[in-house]
């Protein structure tokens, strides 16, 4: 052959055969949104799926939602880098609070994640799909929906409300914020479905009949249908998988899906929950980004108002009596579960509701006791309503120091003036500015009064 | 081929194509030739000069000498003249030139001054000229400054050429061809190896700060190998990327750093694999009409690498340098010492309404509440962490490469060992990389050649800036009065939020091997004489491993060791066709046509494996651990391109060049999937023209202009489409959840670019470019908020636009020019208006919303509380109530500045006196503004209490009525109208970040050649170098070019100096030695 005809050969065969179109890419990580549950398995993972936002960081995860509810209350202080939450221990959060604005927009992120399964769990056609499951998986997306609606209106008040999958970014165009009570109707209505549909065997990491009790119950208790809280708390406390109280107090945090809890998110070594990180103290792994303050310490390692509760908090100075660690999240493998609803605030919820009903006072005093002598305190004697009330208050400060009650309980029951200190001018700060980001991003959205 | 050389022999241009080599041997064989060229190439003409008088005894020539250009023109009309006769004695002189650099340089004119008389040099750089004996040389060649040579009477001379820079007739690469500068429309910029190596770094991109107009260069922290901001001409977008397109021989390279593990901000330079002292060249284009030819990817600008590679017919060559030097931080942060931080949180607590006798740093024996003092001011001690953490460290470099080539062959073998510890006692960068390229003549027609590179580099790593569990925080904002250990000698750190500086160093295992191969192929097939056909196939491979292990002694690793291994993988193919034709008619004409296409494929592996669960800390293998998490990720992009381009010259004097490339890209909406980049660029040589052609003093003016698109297409791979994610797992079971949102229109941003310039050069000693560019990005691909009511936060979108607009000017000079002395200055400034036009809705950056987006604003906008003072009275901070309503709440922030320098550029030096060299670079960067968050942290008023330590600036606060100071009073309280003395986003920690930085300076010299010769040493030289010796800034903190959030999306943030390693300053020494 010729070196010439050689030259030719070898440019030639260069020359790109490209068979493969280099355009068409493939993934294996993401599937097309409207394929994304097609059948048994698909669906039962896009319920795992909001679950997982459920627990996500900024939900009941470490960094957003989750310390929103206990900061704002009278028993934290802020100790660590990030200065937007010692606005909200300080009550001087404005519209641009990162841990108020990722929190909104996660709480949506998992009702759209509901949405999607509610929408499409109906039109799955695959045998192995049973109805039985099929209705449970359902009713989970309920359960979770009515829960994210939940949170929502009891920390912004009225709301958009939003029950279809979203598509394409126009689909929100016109939805205005409802009002509380119509957000209050769509939390009640989601439990109403949710219910029929699940199954009652306890499981206590997942939605199922009692979770729909307690949460409920919980619901009855902020909408002061005293009668209701106590037929709905009754449930749980009725039932042998739930009472009576595990003990010593700490069992229920230091056990995973112990019998204290009807509801809990789970976490794993490899599924972590950040909550640990930012409560332990860097000789523990963490950041201590927040820390119990001295008020509830000292309550706490009263023994005669804190007793064995005292085991949430430890001192980490040997020479500062006053720096606490909170330990309700403590484990350095970071698996720990996010609590949600759990076997004493039902007590307290009856013991409260019968308070109020005024009918069963003796009844309300015992459900008060249930929690005490579990926590190895003595014996409240509260006679009166308002006796028995404000020892209800103080208990569920105390038996849930670190979890995100106490604000929640301040407001609705109208002390949050008196016992934060927050003028009553300064009232509207009882409902969190909605986020400066959304109101810029959505016309339809109006800022809470105030801000 | 011919085998036998006949006795007579007629050499037609039109005939076979001969090689030199050929011509040569001929030419001692025959007797009689008969030569019929238009141009003699330069080689036969010395050759024929040297037997002029020898063995040939007819030789008949028909050169066609009038209408040449170039080098050949003058040489050509030597044979239409006879030796001009004279009374003076005629002398034989014979010399050798060479360049500065040592290498001797063939076909460089010697003519007599004052006659046509004259040779050229051989292959060697050998000439013999009969000479006057009062006569005078003159050496002219192109690319180097012309010298004259007085004889008298030697007969032995070495002539050395120095290299002049920006020449016209330099050649330029421009994307797929090449054009003498003179004959250019765009704007482009070269910077040549010998200015690259005067600076100490690790990457070749942090080398050239200072040195191209219009190209800012910033190293985002001290340590070496880490991440460098690179802007050419401002910034064309928000979320798809700013970062220039590297392209090295011909290799369209990954820029994007592979890192996976956060350290703090911190990421590293994916170019610092590339030797720097393998590179040639370096072009920057930087308008439209050059970078249109790069379609989808050249919106950014494009930096085109050229390597060495061997020369034909030169003897081959070893050069050997090596150096050595040390680094050390030039400025640290002051901080209050234990018994100022003490006092200062005593007056805290008084101001805040506590009494005094509770203070907390009271005796230790006043226990209140069971609680005794932490002991008075006074009696506390400091603590420095800083020493701990910073050091001297020692930086080396040995670099070796073989050279040469013969008639059809050509090589260049590299390699180099870098080893660069940082100023921080854990950290270092590695590099071993080796190099070979080889250009062979397989036929007359058929050209192949290939060029790899191969890298293996190490980093030695740790946490710095922005991560409270890292080193850098750990030493510097610990509060000083906190002891290192406890009493029982175990760490302490317990209080506060930081980790323990010991722990941290004694206990660091983070490391990083990166592993690099970069490869081209090409063949070029003459198809014709001037038309040619090339095909190029390339892969840019990829690697890094990063292995990190925290301990159980660290925070990171309670309680039982955690280790994290990620492997990342990235492949870029490429395969290139160019078809170009290049013709010259009747010398009125110049045209240049070229064609191609381009197919690219980029695949990207990620696998990571989080461990815990260690037994002890003896184990770090992921397998010896309790618990294994793993992650992957696949992901890739595809590019389809088709480009074509002409350049047409009449009469050298008009010049028009266009350009045109249509992309498909895989990344976008199936709507939107091609997209079209013409430009088009003109020049007018205004010099050539008969009015100007015999002004003496003017050497070139040059009018020139283009416009054109270009896009950018560097988004997520899967933007357009709605997806769902899978990994969103609960109770260890696979969970899917939604992802984003669709948007089929998804597709290209667009920048317009015009671009207009001169170039003018004077007295042989001037040249001076302006250019003035005004670019405008729209279908900005932005990732709009969106309603979260929807479960997304935001969608990307083609939904705003932005401009740029600036100048930039360069200015060289030869200031002077003698056989023993020269001084050659460079000097360019630029300047860039950047402006976000259209934004559907503005935005904040980074995890702290100080940084903004906003419509009518620049980007790296600062978002803050205008401060305008403190109230003497009081002490309190006065913030500027925006929208007066009595009180300072967000709606009262504005934008207060930002991060954009006015002006930025350098200066440059050379001089050479003798044997000796001297060079010095300076760079600035003028209006600039920093957000130092070490100072908000630090100067934090009490309100960190004793977690965070004091700068001592924060003992100028104001203490009581009357006193002007510069902070306000101390407080953890809210101010009446509801601001913040401290801890609040104010205007008062934004500042100047203007510097002018004497960037390097090389003090060297060349041993006498009479004393390396007798070593058999063609050249030697030793110098000594300063790499940021002295800096001259206003700002605060230890360096005015460090950003904190380096790893942000698109570097999206600039101007934030948090705990960042400042740039060192390194003296080294070094010599370079050619055999």
């Amino acid at each position: 052959m010729k070196l010439k005809n050689l030259g030719y050969l070898v440019i030639l065969s260069l020359l790109p055969a490209c068979t493969k179109n280099v355009l068409d890419v493939s993934s294996n990580q993401y599937v097309v949104d409207t394929q994304a549950i097609t059948n048994a398995k698909s669906a039962e993972a896009a319920v795992y799926g909001t679950y997982n936002k459920l627990k996500g960081g900024d939900y009941y995860g470490g960094t957003s939602f989750g310390p929103i509810t206990f900061l704002l209350g009278d028993n934290s202080k802020w100790t660590g880098s990030l200065n937007y939450y010692n606005n909200l221990v300080l009550h001087t959060y404005s519209s641009n609070n990162t841990a108020i604005g990722a929190s909104w927009s996660a709480i949506y992120s998992t009702i759209n994640a509901a949405n999607n399964v509610i929408a499409a769990i109906p039109g799955v056609v695959d045998p192995v799909l049973t109805q039985v499951n099929r209705n449970k998986l359902l009713g989970e997306a309920y359960f979770i929906r009515a829960l994210a609606y939940f949170d929502l209106v009891k920390t912004w008040g009225g709301v958009p409300i939003i029950l279809k999958p979203t598509r394409g970014v126009n689909d929100g165009v016109g939805v205005k914020r409802s009002t509380a009570e119509e957000t209050w109707a769509q939390v009640k209505s989601d439990l109403d479905l949710a219910e029929p549909l699940l199954l009652a065997a306890i499981d206590r990491n997942r939605a199922n009949k009692s979770t729909v009790y307690a949460l409920r119950a919980r619901y009855y208790l902020y909408r002061q249908e005293w009668a209701n809280a106590e037929t709905e708390s009754g449930k749980i406390l009725n039932d042998p998988n739930f009472t009576p109280l595990v003990a010593p107090y700490s069992t229920f945090f230091k056990t995973k899906g112990s019998k204290e809890s009807i509801f809990e998110l789970a976490a794993s070594t490899s599924d972590q929950n950040s909550l640990s990180a930012n409560w332990l103290s860097p000789a523990d792994g963490g950041v201590r980004q927040w820390a119990p303050n001295n008020a509830i310490v000292a309550l706490l390692r009263d023994p005669n108002i804190g007793g064995n509760r005292s085991d949430l908090i430890k001192n980490i100075s040997a020479t500062d009596p006053n720096n606490f660690v909170g330990i309700l999240y403590y484990r350095g493998t970071k698996d720990d579960p996010a609590y949600i609803l759990r076997v004493a605030e039902q007590f307290l919820i009856r013991a409260e509701a019968r308070a109020q009903s005024g009918t069963n006072l003796s009844g309300a005093l015992a459900d008060l006791n249930a929690v005490r002598t579990r926590a190895n305190v003595p014996l409240s004697t509260a006679a009166t309503k308002a006796d028995l009330l404000s020892a209800i208050e103080q208990e569920r400060r105390v038996e849930f120091a670190l979890e995100g009650h106490r604000w929640y309980d301040l407001i609705r029951t109208g002390r949050a003036n008196a016992v934060l200190g927050i003028s009553t001018a300064d009232s509207y700060k009882f409902l969190l500015p909605v986020p400066l980001n959304d109101l810029k991003a959505d016309p339809d959205l109006i800022p809470n009064p105030g801000y | 081929m011919i085998r036998s050389f006949p006795r007579k022999i007629q050499f037609n241009e039109t005939a076979f194509n001969w090689s030199w080599r050929q011509f040569h041997l001929s030419i001692k064989s025959c007797k009689t030739m008969q030569i019929n060229y238009k141009v003699l190439p330069s080689l036969w003409h010395s050759t024929l000069v040297k037997h002029l008088n020898a063995s040939i005894a007819l030789i008949i020539i028909t050169v066609s000498a009038t209408q040449q250009a170039g080098a050949s023109n003058h040489n050509s009309g030597y044979f239409n003249q006879s030796f001009q006769k004279s009374n003076l004695k005629i002398i034989p002189v014979h010399g050798v030139v060479s360049a500065t650099t040592g290498e001797t340089l063939p076909g460089v004119s010697i003519r007599i001054k004052g006659t046509t008389k004259g040779t050229i040099t051989d292959i060697d750089g050998n000439f013999s000229l009969d000479v006057p004996e009062d006569g005078t040389l003159l050496i002219s060649f192109v690319g180097y400054v012309t010298k004259e040579i007085s004889i008298r009477d030697q007969q032995q001379l070495k002539i050395q050429l120095t290299p002049v820079s920006g020449n016209l007739n330099d050649v330029v690469i421009i994307g797929y061809t090449s054009q003498r500068r003179s004959a250019l429309t765009s704007a482009i910029s070269s910077v040549s190896s010998k200015e690259l190596n005067n600076v100490t770094g690790a990457g070749f991109n942090e080398k050239l700060a200072g040195k191209v107009a219009g190209l800012q260069i910033s190293p985002t922290s001290g340590t070496p190998g880490s991440a460098i901001f690179v802007r050419l001409r401002g910034t064309t977008s928000i979320n798809a990327g700013n970062d220039p397109l590297y392209v090295v021989d011909g290799v369209f390279i990954n820029s994007n750093s592979l890192q996976s593990i956060t350290n703090g901000g911190q990421i590293t330079n994916p170019l610092s694999d590339i030797n720097p002292s393998d590179i040639e060249n370096i072009e920057v284009l930087k308008d439209a009409n050059a970078t249109a030819i790069y379609g989808a990817r050249g919106a950014n600008g494009v930096i085109l690498i050229t390597t060495k590679r061997g020369k034909r017919n030169n003897a081959s060559t070893i050069n050997f340098g090596a150096s050595w030097g040390v680094a050390k931080a030039a400025k640290l942060w002051d901080l209050a010492t234990g018994p100022e931080t003490a006092a200062l949180l005593n007056e805290v607590w008084t101001n805040d309404g506590n009494s005094f006798a509770t203070r907390p740093y009271r005796p230790v024996n006043e226990i209140i509440n069971g609680v005794p003092g932490r002991g008075l001011p006074e009696e506390q001690k400091t603590y420095d962490r800083q020493s701990i953490v910073f050091r001297s460290a020692p930086v080396s470099n040995y670099n070796l490469s073989l050279t040469g080539g013969d008639a059809k062959t050509n090589f260049y073998l590299g390699g180099d060992f870098t080893d660069q510890k940082s100023i921080i006692v854990t950290d270092g960068f590695q590099r071993s990389s080796g190099r070979f390229n080889l250009d062979h003549n397989f036929t007359d027609k058929l050209k192949i050649g290939t060029s790899n590179m191969f890298s293996y580099s190490k980093r030695a790593l740790s946490r710095i800036a922005n991560n409270t569990k890292g080193i850098l925080q750990s030493s510097v904002h610990t509060p000083s009065l906190l002891p290192i250990y406890n009493a029982d000698g175990t760490y302490n750190n317990t209080v506060g939020i930081f980790d323990n500086v010991y722990a941290l160093i004694n206990n660091n295992n983070n490391h990083a091997y990166g592993l690099r191969s970069i490869n081209n192929f090409y063949a070029e097939y003459a198809i014709l004489k001037n038309l040619k056909l090339r095909t190029s196939w390339s892969v840019d491979y990829n690697q890094y491993n990063e292995d990190v292990y925290y301990n159980s002694q660290i925070a990171d690793g309670k309680p039982n060791g955690k280790a994290i291994n990620a492997v990342t993988q990235d492949v870029l193919w490429t395969n290139e066709q160019l078809l170009s034709f290049n013709q010259s008619f009747n010398d009125v004409h110049d045209l240049n046509i070229f064609a191609g296409n381009t197919v690219l494929s980029d695949n990207y592996r990620q696998q990571s494996v989080t461990a815990s669960g260690f037994p002890s800390d003896q184990f770090s293998a992921i397998s010896s651990s309790a618990t294994q998490v793993a992650t992957g990720t696949k992901t890739g992009y595809g590019l389809r391109s088709y480009f074509a381009g002409i350049n047409y010259s009449y009469l050298k004097r008009y010049i028009l060049d266009a350009n045109f490339r249509t992309d498909a890209s895989s990344r976008f909406g199936a709507n939107h999937r091609w997209a079209n980049f013409p430009s088009v660029g003109v020049a007018w040589r205004v010099k050539e023209e008969s009015f100007l052609r015999n002004v003496r003093f003017l050497d070139e003016l040059k009018i020139k202009s283009s416009l054109g698109l270009t896009g950018n297409q560097n988004i997520n791979n899967y933007a357009s489409l709605g997806l769902s994610q899978a990994g969103q797992n609960y109770l260890d079971s696979p969970g899917t959840s939604p992802y984003q949102l669709a948007n089929p229109d998804l597709k290209w941003e667009t920048t317009r670019q015009f671009n207009v310039g001169v170039e003018l050069g004077f007295l042989k000693r001037f040249n001076i470019e302006f250019d003035y560019y005004n670019k405008y990005t729209s279908d900005l691909l932005v990732s709009v908020p969106i309603p979260a009511k929807l479960g997304f936060t935001s969608t990307l979108k083609n939904a705003g636009s932005m401009s740029n607009k600036g100048f930039e000017l360069t200015i060289s000079s030869v200031n002077v020019k003698t056989n023993s002395f020269s001084w050659n200055t460079s000097f360019n400034i630029s300047h860039n208006r950047n402006r976000v036009e259209k934004l559907p809705v503005s935005f904040t950056q980074y995890s702290r919303d100080w940084v903004q987006v906003a419509e009518g604003y620049p980007m790296y906008s600062f978002w803050l509380y205008n401060e305008l003072g403190i109230d003497r009275q009081t002490g309190n901070a006065i913030y500027e109530d925006v929208n007066k309503d009595g009180k300072i709440t967000a709606s009262d922030r504005k934008i207060v500045g930002n991060a954009w320098p006015d002006f930025t550029g350098g200066l440059t030096n050379n001089l050479t006196f003798k044997n000796f060299d001297l060079s010095f670079l300076f760079n600035f960067s003028h209006g600039n503004k920093i957000f130092s968050m070490n100072r908000y942290f630090q100067e934090h008023g009490g309100v960190r209490g004793i977690t965070w330590s004091f700068l001592a600036s924060q003992l100028n606060r104001w203490q009581q009525p009357g006193d002007d100071a510069e902070l306000p009073r101390l407080t953890t309280k809210v101010n009446p109208d509801g601001s913040q003395n401290y801890d609040f986003a104010s205007s008062r920690f934004l500042e100047d970040g203007s510097f002018i930085r004497l960037r390097s300076v090389t003090f060297g010299y060349t041993l006498p050649k009479s004393l390396t010769q007798k070593a058999k040493i063609a050249s030697a030289r030793i110098y000594a170098n300063a790499t940021n010796l002295i800096t001259w800034t206003k700002y605060s903190g230890p360096d005015p070019e460090v950003n904190t959030a380096a790893d942000l999306s698109n570097a999206s943030v600039q101007g934030l100096d948090f705990a960042n390693p400042p740039q060192p300053r390194t003296i080294i020494f070094g010599l370079n030695v050619t055999f």
